[in-house]
C-alpha cells in the first residue's frame, strides 16, 4: 500500500547540537543509572552494617543514661568519619525505604535519558516531540506500575517480615519451596481451589445471569428503565458497605434470608459461619453486584445488533430460540469476551468482601488467594511468603490471560 | 568495604540535616497535637471525652486527637504499616498479645529512662503487669484497660435450676448436662455454653490449665497435639455434637454470642471481664460472672492477661513523644484508672487504688467484680515468645476446622503440630 509522502514527518538532517546532546544525553544517564544503583544497593544490601550502626548508638545511648544524662532528640552518628542520620539510634525502615526509593527514581531517570539518547539518534526530531509529551506519563506508569512488580520479586527471595523490615537477608527461593514443597502448599493448592471455584462461579452469574436480565429488560419503556436502575444501582455502593448489610442479612440467628426461609418451612444454615456455605454467601453478595453492571453491558450490545438480521430470519422461519442461537449470542461474542477477561481478572483478585464478611473463614473455607496473601503479611507478618505468593499468583494471571486472548482471537468474530 | 558503602551512604544523604541534643527532661514547653489511636467504640465516648478534658485542665498545652481506629487487629495493621511508613501517630493502643512481636521488631520507645526522669511509680502495677508489658526486661508499655478470661452465667436460671459453676475442666460435663435445655425435636433449646472461639484467648486456659503448651520450653515444638491438648479437643467437640454447646466464630460472633445469652438461648458464655457492664446492662436477670474452669488438679486457676496496652511509637518525633508521655501518664493514674473499671468491666490496674476506699465503694457496688478480682493473683502475663501470635492463629484455624466444620480430630492437630514446628523452627 502506498502512503502518502506529504504525510511522513520532514526528516531533519542532524546537527551538532543534536549530535552533542545524545552524547550528553548518554554520559548524564548512565550517571544517574550507576548512582541509583549504588544507592539502591546501599539501602538494600548493607541493612545488617547499617544494623551494626544502630547498636552503637544504642549502646551509646545506654552509656549517656547509665551516666544519669537523658538523651533524647535526633541523633548525628559518626561511623568511620561519614555522618548519617538516624532517628533514636534506630534504623528506620523509613531511611531504608528513602534512600532506596531515591535511587529507584534516580535510576529511572536516568534509563529515560538513555532511552531518548537513543531515540534522538533513531527518529526525526518532530517525531522526538512527540515521544517527549508521552514521556512524563511513561515515567509514572514505570515507577508505580513496573517498579513494584519487580520489587514484589526482590522481596520475594528474601527473608523479610513486617514488623523488622530493616534486617532482612536474601534467602534464595527458601520462600517458593515453601510454597511449592513446605507446609505453605496446602494452603496453596487450597486457596487456588477456593479462588478458582469463587471465580467460575461469579463467571456464570455475570455471563449467565447478566445475558438473561439483558434479554428480560431489553423493552425500551419507562417501567423497565426504572427496574434497570435499581438491578444496576448495586454495582455503586461500596463493596465494604455492602460486605457489612449482608453479614447481617446472613446471619445464622438474626439475619433476614433465614427469617424469610424458615417462613416458607425451610431452615437456613449459618451462611458465613459454616465452611460449606461461607463462599456461597460471599457469592450472594457478588452475584447481587455484579449481574446488574453484565446486564448493562449487554444491553447496550444488543441494541447495536441490526434489526435486519433478526427481520431476515424471522423471514426464513426461524423461532425465538434459533434466533437467539444463532444471531443474538454470537453477535454478543465480542462483548462476552470482553466480560470474560475483565470479571475474571476482577474475580481471581476478590479480597474485599471475602475480608469484611469472612475474613477467610471458617477455618479455610474462604481463604482467596489475596486475602491469604494479606493474612500473611498482617497477620502472620511474613512480608517474603506474602510476596512469593503474590508473584506465582501474577504468574497465574499472566498465563491465564494469555490464554484467553490467544483463544478468542480464533473463537471470537468481530465481524458484524 | 564499610567505608565505602558508608561513603555512598554520605552521597545520598548529603541533604540530611542531624543534630544532637541531649534534652535535659521530658516537658512540654510548647503546644502541641499528639494523635492517640484507640480501639474505643462509640459507646465509650463519654468516657473518652471525660478523661481528656480532665486531662485538658491540667496540660493546656497538649491537645490530644482520639483517633478510633476499629478493632485491635485493624489498630495492629495501621500501626505496623504507618511505621513502615514513618508517619506514627504519639500514642497508640494494642492488645495484650502484640507486646513480644513488637519489642523484638523495636516499634515502641522503650520507656524505662522516662519512667526514671519523671519519678513515675511502676511498681504500683504489680510484677504480673509490668512483666506483661515489658520485653526483655525493658518497659516498653504501660498496662491501660486489663481483663481477663471469665463466664457469664443467668444468675437467676441458675439459683432456680440449682446450677453450680464449673471450677474445674471436668466439672464442665455435669455442669452442661445440667445447663442445657433441649426442644422435643431433640434439638437445643438453651445451650450450657458458648465457647468464644473467633479469638486464641478466649480459650487457651482451658488448654493450658489442663497442661498443654502451645508452645514448649524449647521454643521450637508445641505439644498442641498431644495427649492433654487431644482430650480437651475431644470433650469440647463432643459437647458441640451433643448440642451442649455452641462454637461461635466467625466475624460476627461476638454479637451473635452476646444476643444468644440475652435472648436466653444460652445459659453461660465464655468472654472477656471488661464487658461486664454491657452484659449487666442489656439483659433482663441478674448476671453472675466467675472465674474459668481451671486445671482437673484442682489447683491451678491460671488465666492471662486481656484489654490493651498502650505505646509511644520509637519513629514518633521527641517532641511527640514528650507530650504522648505527659498524656500516658495522666491516663493510667489511679484516678482514671478507677474511673474507667468502674464504667466498664476493666481491672483497676494499681495497687494504690485497689487499697482506696473509692475502691471499696465500686466493689460493694459490683460484687460479681469482686469475686472475679479476688482471684486475680492467678492473672498471668501473655507468652513472651514473639512468635506466638502466629501458632495460636495457626491453632484457631485447626479448631474451627474441627469444631465448626467437623474435621478429624487427631488428623488436624497432628497436621497443626507440623505447621507450628515449621514456623518455630523458620523464625
Amino acid at each position: 500500500m502506498r502512503t502518502n509522502s506529504l504525510l511522513r514527518a520532514p526528516v531533519i538532517p542532524k546537527t551538532r547540537g543534536i549530535k552533542t546532546a545524545h552524547i550528553l544525553l548518554w554520559i548524564f544517564g548512565a550517571l544517574l543509572v550507576i548512582i541509583g544503583l549504588l544507592g539502591y544497593m546501599a539501602g538494600d544490601l548493607q541493612v545488617p552494617f547499617l544494623q551494626s550502626i544502630a547498636d552503637d548508638v544504642h549502646a551509646a545511648r545506654a552509656a549517656a543514661q547509665n551516666a544519669g544524662l537523658p538523651v533524647s532528640g535526633e541523633i548525628q552518628l559518626f561511623a568511620d568519619g561519614v555522618p548519617v542520620m538516624f532517628w533514636d539510634g534506630t534504623v528506620s525502615a523509613w531511611f531504608v525505604s528513602f534512600v532506596m526509593n531515591t535511587a529507584v527514581i534516580i535510576m529511572l531517570i536516568g534509563l529515560t535519558l538513555i532511552f531518548n539518547a537513543v531515540m534522538l539518534k533513531k527518529q526525526s526530531w518532530e517525531d522526538m516531540k512527540d515521544l517527549l509529551c508521552v514521556e512524563p506519563a511513561l515515567f509514572f506508569f514505570l515507577l508505580f506500575v513496573y517498579y513494584p512488580v519487580i520489587d514484589l520479586i526482590r522481596i520475594s527471595v528474601t527473608d523479610m517480615r513486617m514488623l523488622s523490615d530493616t534486617t532482612f537477608e536474601y534467602a534464595g527461593f527458601k520462600n517458593f519451596k515453601w510454597l511449592f514443597a513446605g507446609t505453605g502448599s496446602r494452603y496453596f493448592l487450597e486457596s487456588l481451589r477456593i479462588t478458582a471455584t469463587y471465580t467460575f462461579w461469579e463467571l456464570f452469574i455475570t455471563l449467565v445471569g447478566g445475558m438473561l436480565l439483558a434479554l428480560l429488560f431489553s423493552r425500551l419503556n419507562k417501567l423497565f428503565n426504572a427496574m434497570r436502575t435499581i438491578v444496576f444501582m448495586p454495582k455503586y455502593i461500596a463493596v465494604a458497605t455492602s460486605a457489612v448489610v449482608f453479614i447481617w442479612i446472613l446471619n445464622g440467628r438474626f439475619g433476614i434470608l433465614n427469617n424469610a426461609l424458615s417462613a416458607v418451612g425451610i431452615q437456613g444454615p449459618d451462611w458465613l459461619n459454616n465452611g460449606s456455605t461461607a463462599l456461597t454467601g460471599i457469592l450472594i453478595l457478588t452475584g447481587w453486584r455484579v449481574v446488574g453492571y453484565a446486564m448493562m453491558i449487554y444491553l447496550s450490545a444488543m441494541i447495536g445488533i441490526p434489526q435486519d438480521y433478526y427481520e431476515a430470519a424471522a423471514i426464513d422461519g426461524a423461532d425465538s430460540i434459533s434466533r437467539f442461537r444463532y444471531i443474538t449470542l454470537p453477535m454478543l461474542a465480542p462483548t462476552t469476551l470482553f466480560l470474560f477477561v475483565t470479571t475474571f481478572i476482577a474475580s481471581m483478585k476478590v479480597f474485599q468482601s471475602v475480608d469484611v464478611m469472612t475474613g477467610g473463614g471458617p477455618g479455610r473455607a474462604t481463604n482467596v488467594l489475596v486475602q491469604w496473601v494479606f493474612n500473611l503479611s498482617f497477620q502472620d507478618f511474613r512480608v517474603a511468603r506474602a510476596a512469593s505468593v503474590s508473584v506465582v499468583f501474577f504468574a497465574i494471571l499472566l498465563f491465564c490471560t494469555i490464554l484467553t486472548m490467544r483463544w478468542s482471537n480464533r473463537a471470537v468474530n468481530y465481524d458484524q | 568495604m564499610k567505608k565505602y558503602l558508608a561513603f555512598a551512604l554520605a552521597a545520598i544523604m548529603l541533604l540530611s540535616v542531624a543534630q544532637v541534643s541531649l534534652a535535659e527532661s521530658y516537658e512540654v514547653t510548647e503546644p502541641i497535637t499528639i494523635q492517640w489511636w484507640h480501639a474505643h467504640e462509640d459507646r465509650f465516648n463519654p468516657q473518652l471525652e471525660y478523661m481528656i478534658s480532665k486531662f485538658n485542665e491540667t496540660n493546656p498545652l497538649i491537645t490530644v486527637e482520639a483517633v478510633y481506629i476499629g478493632s485491635y487487629g485493624e489498630i495492629n495493621t495501621q500501626l505496623i504499616a504507618a511505621v513502615a511508613s514513618g508517619d506514627v501517630p504519639a500514642l497508640c493502643t494494642a492488645n495484650t498479645s502484640y507486646p513480644p512481636s513488637y519489642g523484638a521488631a523495636g516499634i515502641c520507645e522503650v520507656l524505662d529512662p522516662y519512667i526514671e526522669a519523671s519519678g513515675y511509680d511502676i511498681a504500683d502495677f504489680g510484677e504480673g503487669l509490668i512483666a506483661a508489658t515489658s520485653y526483655e526486661g525493658q518497659q516498653i508499655c504501660l498496662p491501660y484497660l486489663i481483663s481477663t478470661q471469665v463466664m457469664f452465667y443467668n444468675k437467676d436460671d441458675a439459683d432456680a435450676e440449682g446450677i453450680v459453676m464449673p471450677t474445674t475442666f471436668d466439672e464442665m460435663e455435669a455442669f452442661l448436662e445440667k445447663a442445657t435445655l433441649f426442644n422435643e425435636d431433640g434439638t437445643t433449646k438453651r445451650y450450657g455454653t458458648v465457647f468464644a472461639g473467633w479469638d486464641y484467648w478466649y480459650y487457651e486456659m482451658l488448654y493450658k490449665n489442663n497442661g498443654v503448651n502451645v508452645i514448649n520450653d524449647d521454643g521450637l515444638t508445641t505439644d498442641l497435639n498431644g495427649e492433654a491438648a487431644t482430650y480437651v479437643t475431644n470433650k469440647i467437640n463432643e459437647w458441640i455434637q451433643k448440642g451442649y454447646a455452641y462454637y461461635a466464630y466467625g466475624t460476627d460472633a461476638s454479637p451473635n454470642m452476646r444476643q444468644l445469652f440475652w435472648d436466653g438461648g444460652t445459659f453461660s458464655v465464655f468472654h472477656t471481664s471488661s464487658l461486664y457492664d454491657l452484659y449487666v446492662q442489656q439483659s433482663d436477670f441478674e448476671v453472675g460472672m466467675c472465674w474459668l474452669p481451671g486445671g482437673n488438679d484442682g489447683e491451678t486457676f491460671k488465666s492471662e492477661v486481656g484489654g490493651s496496652v498502650i505505646l509511644i511509637p520509637a519513629n514518633a518525633s521527641q517532641a511527640q513523644k514528650n507530650a504522648a508521655w505527659v498524656f500516658l501518664q495522666f491516663m493510667t493514674t489511679p484516678e482514671i484508672n478507677l474511673y474507667w473499671a468502674d464504667n466498664t468491666g476493666y481491672f483497676p490496674t494499681r495497687r494504690s487504688v485497689l487499697a482506696s476506699e473509692a475502691c471499696a465503694e465500686y466493689l460493694e457496688r459490683k460484687p460479681s467484680m469482686k469475686n472475679v478480682m479476688e482471684m486475680s493473683q492467678w492473672i498471668n502475663p501473655r507468652n513472651q515468645n514473639p512468635a506466638y501470635d502466629t501458632v495460636a492463629n495457626l491453632w484457631r484455624h485447626a479448631l474451627a476446622q474441627i469444631f465448626v466444620e467437623g474435621a478429624p480430630v487427631q488428623e488436624i492437630l497432628d497436621q497443626l503440630a507440623m505447621e507450628v514446628t515449621e514456623e518455630l523452627e523458620d523464625q
